[in-house]
């Protein structure tokens, strides 16, 4: 009964989640009108406070998406799952922001959903629901009348994401080494509407754009981790994910009030390709507790060739590194984790190059996370993580982005298959 | 569990409680794909433009008196007299002791004039040897081609100079014989003409007042013009009092008006039902009172939908442009213009006009005057719904639209507009279509 509870539970959860992440965002974010929209940098894990940093990390009681070698790690009988929501605030500045009284935004919203289990003690599995990117942008603007020197008023607007419904795999090759596959589904639709209005009509003219997205994916894992003497241990890890072309079909509707202008739901049918991904870190902990982690994540966009107007999709790379303290106690003979204490910085030269100029991102966070043990929700577990972060530049008639962004994460863990463990312990 | 299931669900219901705020930032157009739908104006599609005949229209009841004579380059020479049945006021005799005075004919001028207004004008009233009446089939109505039998001999005449903007009223002495006859009768205790309308009018069938010679200039009186009898009566003392005879049943009182457009413009329109803009000085033209009215078409309408990518018509506007050159404020256009459809057989019919909170109004051009160069002078109307029901209509059944002056004045004013075709630099008028195109 109490598994059904659990499993009750966590169905809700999930549901009410991926409803949450199909919802579109409020904050506005200009740079998502180009590419595939903004991606999504976070895992929403326990790395959210090393700077994002986890590729060689790995937990017996939490969950880390980065890397899908990591959840061999986890502890066996034993049911994960976290869930994840974000507050975010942006505030924008450079020449495009004229209204200095109305240049913030903020949101909240659930970004993942991750089940986790070590079904035998060489295999584990998981699956979940993230974020892969993000659209999301409204501005007024002229649209010229061909024919005259005459504007009509136009609003653009575009939302939609882009999501990862992953299954991975993960096995214990030997105390070492572990590997990953997570086989996931990138899927999802951007709408871009342009409203055009004034005079020149009785009513509104909309154009709305809808894209469908949608690919299997894949990506391989590995960690190797050892320990260099009794106070050392070390970490390695890597993934890659191939190029992949996300099938896209495009539907357009135009009307205006309430004449159907055109109704197409198979005007284009395309590919948008995702470039292959490389993740490498190496982690080091010193005597259980201090842990620091180093890792390099490379995107070959401009292979993709994807460009337009003072725009091209260029190179990616994300240098971040962290740094753990992590509290121990002793129950039982048992060691857990009381607590942890997280700080870290990150570096990204994104996919956008814009007026010869591309965008960076960069930042500092901190994290916190306790496991809720002797409290009548010992199941529980909480990590929370604070970022503080700058996107893009005010040159060359840019927008910057100043962000903070609050993280909370919630992970239970209850036994799993653990009738004959409990039989005989 | 409870409390872990609780603890989930307060989790994911505390998001709806955060206020979430939003911002336009208007950055990144010129990357954006959207030239999906486009909109477009065009101004070549053709208005068509032709001069239709008017053989005759009815003038009576209008409530004005239109006299004069003037020559229109583009009309030709435009002659009005006005008819009018008169009846006496309610008999409050005796008449006895009176002494003949004077008698004379009142108008007053209604501000409607053409021409040159310094010019002095040779006005005669005849008395009308008929009565008037209208038409056996209707009798309510008397049209502006109906003549009525006059008594050569003139009642009055009078050179006058008219001030129609100052309103001074118009007397025109008439003959004393006439006068002293009225008199007479109404001092004759067994005479009944002067008791009763209907026998009055028996014995006096009504005026004509008229302008004599070609003249250059024709005003308006309103109708409420009257012969006025100035008498005196000797009672205790010799009292001076006057006596008037007013227009009768309104519908006999009307305007002839004829034309005669040799060596003008039109001249050939006695001929034809209709002239086309191209026989006529890349022209059309609209003097009611002058028997013409400008038609416009739109011949190629059809071909708005094999326009590339076209999805929808947005607007449609027509731009009237007056000759430069053909108005002044001395021969000013008409104020207001409307747009009435019509049939095959050039027939008036209703109005354009645009529909603001559930009301019909109708479309008057809002006339822009630019006295100076004259490029900026048009009438202006939006014909999208005319145009968007042209389109719809299975097979093209294509009458056009009559410029007018507003119905309660077409008869009784002056105003005339010539307007060009696309063909003519001194002023084109152009139908501009707003479209759009989804492609």
């Amino acid at each position: 009964m109490k598994r059904f509870s659990i499993i009750s539970s966590c169905c809700l959860s999930a549901f009410l989640l991926l409803q949450q992440v199909g919802l579109a965002q409020n904050n506005t974010s200009p740079f998502s009108m180009l590419g595939i929209g903004d991606l999504e940098k976070s895992n929403f894990d326990r790395t959210s406070g090393m700077g994002h940093a986890g590729v060689a990390l790995s937990s017996s009681r939490f969950i880390y998406q980065v890397n899908p070698a990591s959840y061999a790690s986890l502890d066996q009988h034993f049911l994960f799952f976290e869930a994840s929501a974000r507050f975010k605030n942006v505030s924008y500045t450079g020449t495009p922001i004229t209204d200095l009284t109305n240049n913030v935004s903020n949101d909240l919203q659930f970004r993942k959903v991750n089940l986790g289990t070590k079904v035998t003690p060489r295999w584990a599995v998981g699956f979940g629901l993230n974020p892969y990117s993000t659209v999301n942008y409204s501005f007024l603007g002229i649209k010229a009348i061909q024919g005259s020197n005459l504007f009509a008023d136009a609003y653009y607007s575009g939302t939609g994401n882009t999501s990862i419904a992953h299954f991975t795999n993960s096995f214990v090759v030997n105390k070492n080494l572990s590997l990953g596959l997570q086989t996931s589904y990138i899927f999802g639709h951007m709408e871009e509407s342009e409203t055009l209005s004034g005079q020149l009509a009785d009513s509104l003219i909309n154009t709305t754009r809808n894209r469908q997205l949608g690919q299997a994916r894949f990506k391989l894992g590995f960690q190797y981790k050892t320990s260099l003497n009794k106070k050392w241990d070390i970490a390695l890890g890597g993934t890659f994910a191939p190029k992949t072309n996300l099938w896209s079909n495009t539907s357009i509707k135009a009307r205006s009030g309430n004449t159907i202008l055109l109704d197409n739901n198979y005007y284009e049918s395309s590919y948008f390709t995702l470039p292959a991904t490389y993740q490498a870190g190496m982690a080091a902990t010193f005597k259980k507790a201090f842990t620091v982690a180093l890792d390099y994540q490379y995107e070959g966009w401009r292979q993709t060739n994807y460009s337009g107007v003072s725009y091209l999709l260029d190179d990616s790379r994300r240098f971040s590194g962290g740094f753990e303290y992590s509290k121990k106690a002793s129950y039982l003979d048992q060691s857990y984790e009381k607590f942890f204490l997280q700080t870290g910085v990150f570096y990204t030269d994104s996919y956008l190059r814009i007026n010869g100029v591309q965008i960076k991102d960069y930042g500092l966070t901190m994290g916190a996370g306790a496991e809720l043990s002797r409290t009548p929700l010992s199941s529980l577990a909480i990590q929370a993580a604070l970022e503080l972060g700058v996107r893009g530049t005010t040159n060359k008639g840019l927008i910057r982005e100043s962000y903070t962004q609050f993280t909370l994460s919630l992970c239970y863990r209850d036994f799993w298959l653990s009738r004959k463990l409990k039989r005989y312990d | 569990m409870s409390k872990f299931l609780s603890f989930v669900l307060l989790f994911l219901l505390s998001s709806f409680w955060f206020s979430c705020k939003k911002v336009d930032i208007k950055f990144g157009e010129q990357f954006l794909d959207n030239g999906y739908t486009q909109i477009m104006k065009i101004d070549t599609f053709n208005a068509d433009l032709a001069t239709i005949r008017l053989d005759s229209f009815p003038t009576s009841a209008s409530g004005a008196s239109l006299i004069g004579s003037y020559y229109d380059p583009y009309f030709g020479r435009i002659t009005s007299q006005c008819f009018a049945e008169m009846i006496p006021p309610f008999y409050d005799g005796p008449y006895t002791n009176t002494f003949f005075d004077s008698v004379c004919l009142i108008m007053l001028p209604n501000r409607v004039f053409y021409g040159d207004s310094t010019q002095p004008v040779q006005i005669n009233v005849h008395k009308v040897t008929q009565i008037i009446n209208g038409y056996e089939e209707n009798p309510m109505q008397i049209n502006n081609v109906r003549e009525f039998p006059v008594d050569p001999v003139a009642l009055g005449s009078a050179l006058v100079t008219v001030r129609p903007q100052r309103r001074d009223s118009i007397k025109i002495r008439l003959s004393d014989a006439f006068g002293t006859e009225l008199l007479n009768k109404l001092a004759d205790p067994s005479d009944k003409d002067m008791k009763a309308s209907d026998a009055f009018i028996k014995y006096f069938n009504g005026i004509r007042v008229s302008a004599s010679g070609n003249g250059s200039f024709a005003f308006g009186c309103k109708d409420s013009l009257f012969i006025r009898v100035y008498y005196k009566q000797s009672q205790l003392f010799l009292n001076s009092k006057k006596y008037d005879i007013s227009i009768g049943a309104k519908f006999h009182h009307f305007n002839q008006i004829l034309v005669d457009r040799t060596g003008s413009t039109l001249q050939d329109l006695n001929n034809n039902k209709e002239l086309h803009s191209s026989q006529t000085g890349n022209a059309a033209y609209t003097s009611y009172v002058g028997g013409s009215i400008a038609r416009v078409r739109f011949n190629s309408i059809r071909d708005i939908p094999k326009l590339p990518n076209y999805a929808k018509l947005l607007r449609a506007t027509l731009i009237v442009r007056p000759l430069r050159g053909s108005y002044s404020p001395t021969f000013p256009l008409p104020p207001l213009l409307r747009m009435a459809s019509t049939n095959v057989n050039n027939q008036i019919g209703f109005d354009l006009f645009f529909v603001n909170n559930g009301t019909a109004i109708t479309q008057y051009g809002n006339l822009t005057l630019d006295y100076l160069y004259g490029e900026n002078t048009n009438y202006f109307y939006d014909v999208t719904d005319y145009v968007g029901s042209l389109l719809q209509q299975p097979t093209l059944s294509n009458p056009g639209m009559l410029m007018l002056p507003p119905g309660q004045s077409m008869e009784t004013s002056f105003n005339r507009l010539a307007v060009g075709n696309r063909f003519n630099n001194n002023g084109k008028t152009e139908l501009i279509l707003v479209y759009a195109t989804v492609k």
